[in-house]
């Protein structure tokens, strides 16, 4: 259609053998990419967006089959029909590619600027010394700081954020056209997010770069994408300019994933009732290096300096802030599976976090947790009954029968089917791993469920379930939530109140309207920045 | 740490292909996306499973049924053995060249039942050697399941062998050694001692090595280090100078059967450190997987957690690195019987029948004295394959159902 497209995909169509089967993985699909242009491709897990992309760059793994009807025409070029040679020499010189994990990218043990120069060296016939000259540059490109000092530096000195500029000036090292960015933002901080996101938007005005952009967040998309393709598994549902798909979505799924953007009001309680779990100043320290036994000072990290919480009956309480901000570990130790070096906790009216493991035993069934990785929260092991009925064995409830029953009602309860008690745990997908990770927390009639980030490892639309589950929960059995999370979209529609920390300490609490429309702090100003606001 | 155990390293850094176990959506979810082909496919536990897995797996399904053959012959070998191992063979008979099993006989024609013929020695005058050669005139037809030597089987006595010949004849189908001994007997009845002491051995190692791994793993702090520092002592002790050793403190009288415990002693001694050091290193991985964690917000003390989510999750381990080490101890103990420090006459193993196999004269005359190399090669190529198709199918994420 338009004359100036870069990039045509046409009826690509990817399956992979498997040892007894096949899995179709892109269907048909056509994609026009114009010069300049940033393309959004949405999808849920296993959607084809990273295949269909990949198969661009023909880095599919061997057991891949591409059909045979399948183009793809980068500026004048048949990439599907390029030997092996021809293939390498377009690559990072006028296609290049950023990955999810900046950490796994980059090779420990060379520098910053090696690396770089590297990547110039393969690809243009520079000496070393204008090759580390041009790295510089990119470095400057990148917006990072004190880029002379980081050319000499190595990966591990380096922070996510920065590690993600750095696999950037790589990808741009050669000029390239296009850029293939897959999820360049997923394994960040919020804050880090908006910053990578304006980076590529600006670097993209400056070289007149194409950007692929594949991610499931829709925050993203809207922000920095000029048109949007949507798949599912392995279709093309819709395509379009980004602001006329969000106002005036036509494929129903496409509707559905808008609207599973977290919204909602939580759950209201009733006030005046005595808390169910109070932490009075409670203090975590971790011991970095021990004392030594002659002379010399020990090193500790506080996690969690002096926060007090109280939580009441039927109330969520979001802790938000970035990763390492101690959240987690002040969630832990409310619930006593981390120790705690100083402060109080409470259960009801008895002080828990002097009790020893066989003390503690009795409460445990009140105080559950759920983890934020169904796939790793979950013994591989075990059947679902075994692993939602784990708790009634240890805390001896009921005979069997009665167990069965309560398990199968918490299935139930939880969205699933008591039929499933037999199987294990690698049959379902992550929002049924998530569901049953919450059907083992209620089986033990809880009053109060740490949440730990339970929804960021799913997909959009099953985020939105599992958030109106917990919500139903909460209204049947007024239960209590501490919700663990950086995603303020999905705190605004579960919590009633905020506690916002930093490196350890509280930095702002209240009412979670209250925060959100009116925050105190820069820091919290720059989260909800990030979060909400569709220009980066 | 979230990692999930045992990703297959081809995924790490690939594209995920759509979850192919076609887990099934959600229910109730609106946008049911896609149904997998399992969706309504029975349930399997994990035995099930494995075992789908390794029977698609043709190299470790060869090694699996290897394996099994290899214990059968050693449990029935005195059954298969035409002759007692211990029996020596008339003057005549030393050396002996293997025979060859006929069917068409010189004067009838062919035959459904086999025969061979017994060999003569005679003496080149010329080159002043022993020649052996068959003697075509004489036919030696293989009497099957028919009575010959006696042995204990189960407590009682049998003389029914898989087959025999005829009284005045000789079959020694891999020849004979230099006491004109029947090798072929011979290599059966030593696969005995040499699976014998792999099992043995590896049953010890395993029993201390996951129990010290799994206790200094989940354990830690002082009983991790001191259990580290003896496995540190247990691997630095240089093991033939040991073995040697232990040969020559032993009066030249001692029981063969005392000796052959005192190898499997020093072999377990030397090698359970090994395990436990990889135990531990696995238990310390799962220890920091959420599910423990979990278990102890349900109140699970440390002996469930130990027994119900970190040893099933670190005996797939073990189990490989079984039927890793059988072939390892398989050739250890044949060398050192090979040297003579590990298994003593009367008992005889493939190693132990291989000392008679240590000078170039032997070997070059009598070549078929090496055929229990053969046996050692077979046994360590089916224990590795069926290792290494075990530790496929056993890959709780493996893709492949």
């Amino acid at each position: 259609m338009s004359s100036d497209a870069i990039l045509t995909i046409d009826d690509l169509d990817v399956k992979f053998r498997l040892m007894d089967s096949v899995v179709h993985a892109v269907k048909g699909n056509h994609l026009t990419l114009a010069r300049g242009e940033t393309l959004a491709v949405v999808g849920e897990s296993g959607s084809g967006k990273s295949v269909t992309a990949r198969s661009v760059m023909r880095l599919l793994p061997p057991n891949a089959v591409v059909g045979e009807t399948a183009r793809i025409n980068f500026d004048g070029l048949d990439i599907l029909k390029l030997t092996k040679v021809q293939t390498r020499a377009i690559r990072s010189v006028r296609i290049s590619m950023i990955f999810q994990e900046p950490m796994s990218s980059l090779n420990p043990v060379y520098t910053i600027g090696n690396q770089i120069a590297e990547v110039i060296l393969t690809h243009q016939k520079v000496g070393k010394k204008q090759a580390m000259a041009q790295a510089l540059k990119l470095l400057n490109d990148v917006q990072i700081p004190d880029p002379e000092d980081r050319l000499k530096q190595y990966p591990h000195q380096l922070s996510g954020g920065q590690r993600q500029r750095v696999m950037i000036a790589i990808a741009l090292a050669n000029n390239p056209d296009l850029l293939i960015a897959d999820e360049p933002t997923t394994a960040l901080d919020v804050t880090v997010q908006a910053e990578i996101l304006a980076l590529l938007k600006d670097l993209q005005k400056r070289f007149g770069l194409s950007i692929i952009l594949i991610t499931h967040d829709l925050t993203v998309v809207e922000k920095i994408s000029d048109r949007v393709v949507v798949m599912r598994s392995g279709e093309v549902l819709e395509t379009g300019a980004t602001p006329e798909v969000f106002a005036n979505p036509q494929h129903p799924y496409t509707r559905a994933l808008i609207a599973s953007e977290p919204s909602g009001d939580p759950v209201p309680f009733r006030s005046g009732a005595e808390p169910v779990l109070s932490a009075r100043d409670v203090r975590v320290e971790f011991t970095l290096k021990k004392k030594p036994l002659f002379g010399g000072r020990g090193k500790t990290l506080v996690a969690v300096n002096d926060i007090s919480l109280d939580i009441h009956p039927g109330e969520t309480v979001g802790v938000v802030g970035e990763s390492g901000s101690g959240k987690t570990t002040f969630g832990k130790a409310m619930i006593r599976l981390i120790p705690n070096q100083g402060g109080e906790i409470y259960y009801r009216d008895q002080r828990i976090d002097t009790l020893d493991k066989s003390g503690l035993k009795p409460l445990r069934r009140h105080m559950q947790m759920v983890f934020q990785d169904p796939f790793a929260s979950l013994n591989p092991r075990m059947s679902v009954r075994q692993l939602v009925g784990e708790g009634l064995v240890i805390n001896d409830v009921g005979t069997k029968a009665d167990r069965r029953d309560r398990i199968a009602q918490a299935l139930v309860d939880a969205g699933l089917d008591a039929s499933i008690m037999n199987r294990f745990p690698h049959e379902f997908s992550g929002g049924q791993r998530q569901r049953i990770a919450i059907a083992r927390a209620i089986v033990m009639k809880p009053e109060f469920i740490l949440l730990d980030e339970p929804t960021s490892a799913l997909d959009l639309t099953v985020q939105a379930q599992i958030i109106d589950l917990l919500r139903k929960l909460q209204a049947e059995n007024e239960l209590s939530y501490v919700f663990i999370s950086h995603d303020l979209k999905v705190v605004r529609a579960l919590c009633h109140r905020i506690l916002v920390m930093q490196d350890g300490n509280l930095v702002e609490e209240g009412v979670t309207a209250e925060v959100l429309d009116n925050p105190k702090t820069d820091y919290m100003k720059r989260l909800i920045k990030s979060a909400f606001e569709v220009t980066a | 740490m979230t990692d999930r155990p045992d990703k297959p390293s081809g995924e790490a850094g690939g594209p995920t292909p759509p979850d192919p176990a076609g887990s099934i959506d959600d229910p109730g979810l609106l946008l049911a996306s896609q149904t997998g082909p399992s969706a309504t496919a029975l349930s399997l536990t994990y035995r099930q499973l494995v075992w789908r897995r390794l029977r698609r797996n043709t190299l470790g399904m060869i090694g699996l049924v290897a394996v099994i053959l290899l214990v059968l012959v050693s449990v029935f070998a005195d059954f298969l053995s035409p002759y007692d191992p211990q029996a020596r063979g008339a003057s005549e008979n030393i050396y002996n060249p293997p025979q060859v099993i006929r069917f068409v006989r010189p004067d009838e024609g062919f035959s459904l039942r086999p025969f061979v013929h017994p060999t003569i020695s005679g003496f080149d005058n010329e080159t002043f050697e022993v020649t052996q050669e068959e003697d075509r005139s004489r036919v030696c037809p293989l009497r099957f399941f028919a009575e010959g030597w006696e042995y204990r089987f189960l407590g009682m006595t049998f003389d029914t062998h898989l087959f025999q010949v005829a009284e005045g004849c000789e079959v020694n189908l891999l020849g004979t050694d230099n006491l004109g001994r029947d090798i072929f007997s011979r290599m059966l009845k030593g696969s005995q001692p040499t699976l014998l002491m792999a099992v043995m051995v590896v049953t010890f190692i395993v029993t201390i090595g996951s129990f010290l791994g799994v206790l200094s793993g989940y354990i830690g702090g002082r009983v991790d280090m001191v259990i580290q520092r003896i496995a540190e002592f247990a691997l630095s002790l240089p093991d033939l100078p040991l073995y040697l050793a232990v040969a020559a403190i032993l009066p030249r009288t001692t029981d063969p059967v005392t000796s052959f415990l005192l190898v499997a002693g020093i072999l377990s001694a030397l090698r359970w450190a090994q395990l436990a050091r990889e135990v531990r290193s696995k238990t310390l991985s799962i220890k920091t997987i959420d599910y423990i964690q979990a278990a102890e917000s349900l109140g699970a003390t440390r002996l469930r957690i130990t027994a119900v989510h970190i040893l099933p999750n670190v005996i797939t381990h073990v189990i490989i690195i079984t039927s890793i080490m059988i072939p390892t101890i398989i050739l250890v103990e044949s060398f050192l019987s090979f040297l003579g420090l590990g298994i003593k006459p009367p008992l005889v193993s493939w190693g132990s029948m291989l000392n008679a196999a240590q000078n170039f004269q032997t070997i070059g005359s009598y070549p078929w004295v090496l055929s229990p190399v053969v046996m050692i090669l077979i046994a360590v190529l089916a224990f590795n394959a069926l290792g290494d198709g075990l530790r496929d199918a056993m890959d709780p994420y493996s893709d492949v159902k």
